[in-house]
């Protein structure tokens, strides 16, 4: 393990989370394209966790870690949100013209373009959520 | 995030964007954003400064767009930088919003 951090469930606490990821990627000295898609992922994958994950207005933590591991570098999200598998969920259909463009849905679309790997479980009442990236 | 709005010839309002728009840059700016692209017809937005796009960014953009098109207005997008409008054409709205780095090409589709 990299480095780990701990947040809440508000969309306020994005930023933290972004300005983790920042650290870690300059301290890695990885290129530019990996800190953006990993940028990118993080932000996708927690606006779905802050607005979808939970059925009470209460607060929660979301649990991020950043490992490496041998095929690259890997960053595992953890929350206690309703079950999800984003692996399984379905992408919106490309459009055709603008009055049909579906409005939502596109962060899935990005996660499976930026990331070189996606892979889901839940562990009790745990969504683990686990993204790869290229250690470059 | 920053936005700025400009009144070009033939109507066009131009929106200046400055900044991320991520969560945090798009709720900055989002209900500005809206109150422009409810009140213009000819909307073109300016992203040449903007650094980082999310789906939430694309789904404000998105969303404007829709709106203008019911009321028979446009939105075009500019000059995005190359990591911007990668994410914009992974997400398909180069299919459904113009994207272009020619201003004059911009103003004749808002014309």
């Amino acid at each position: 393990m990299i480095s780990t951090l701990s947040i809440g469930n508000r969309l306020a606490d994005l930023a933290a989370a972004s300005d983790w990821l920042a650290a870690q990627g300059e301290s890695l000295e990885l290129h530019a394209k990996t800190r953006l898609a990993m940028r990118l992922c993080l932000e996708e994958a927690l606006a779905n966790v802050v607005t979808h994950a939970y059925a009470d207005e209460g607060d929660h933590r979301i649990r991020l870690t950043l490992s490496a591991m041998a095929d690259g570098l890997s960053l595992c999200i953890e929350d206690d949100g309703l079950p999800f598998d984003p692996t399984a969920a379905r992408e919106p259909a490309v459009n055709d013209g603008i009055e049909k463009a579906t409005i939502g849905g596109r962060g899935l679309r990005l996660m499976r373009s930026y990331a070189t790997r996606l892979s889901y479980h839940r562990d009790g009442n745990t969504n683990c959520f686990i993204l790869g990236f290229p250690r470059s | 995030m920053k936005m700025q709005v400009h009144t070009q010839p033939e109507g066009i309002a131009e929106i200046l964007l400055n900044g991320d728009l991520d969560a945090k840059g798009t709720g900055e700016i989002e209900m500005q954003f809206v109150a422009v692209t409810n009140a213009e017809s000819k909307v073109l937005l300016n992203m040449a400064d903007v650094g980082f796009l999310a789906s939430i960014g694309i789904r404000t953009i998105l969303s404007a767009s829709k709106i203008l098109n019911r009321r028979g207005g446009k939105l075009v997008l500019l000059s995005p930088s190359q990591a911007v409008e990668q994410v914009l054409t992974t997400c398909g709205v180069n299919s459904v919003v113009m994207i272009t780095h020619d201003r004059a090409a911009a103003a004749a589709a808002l014309a």
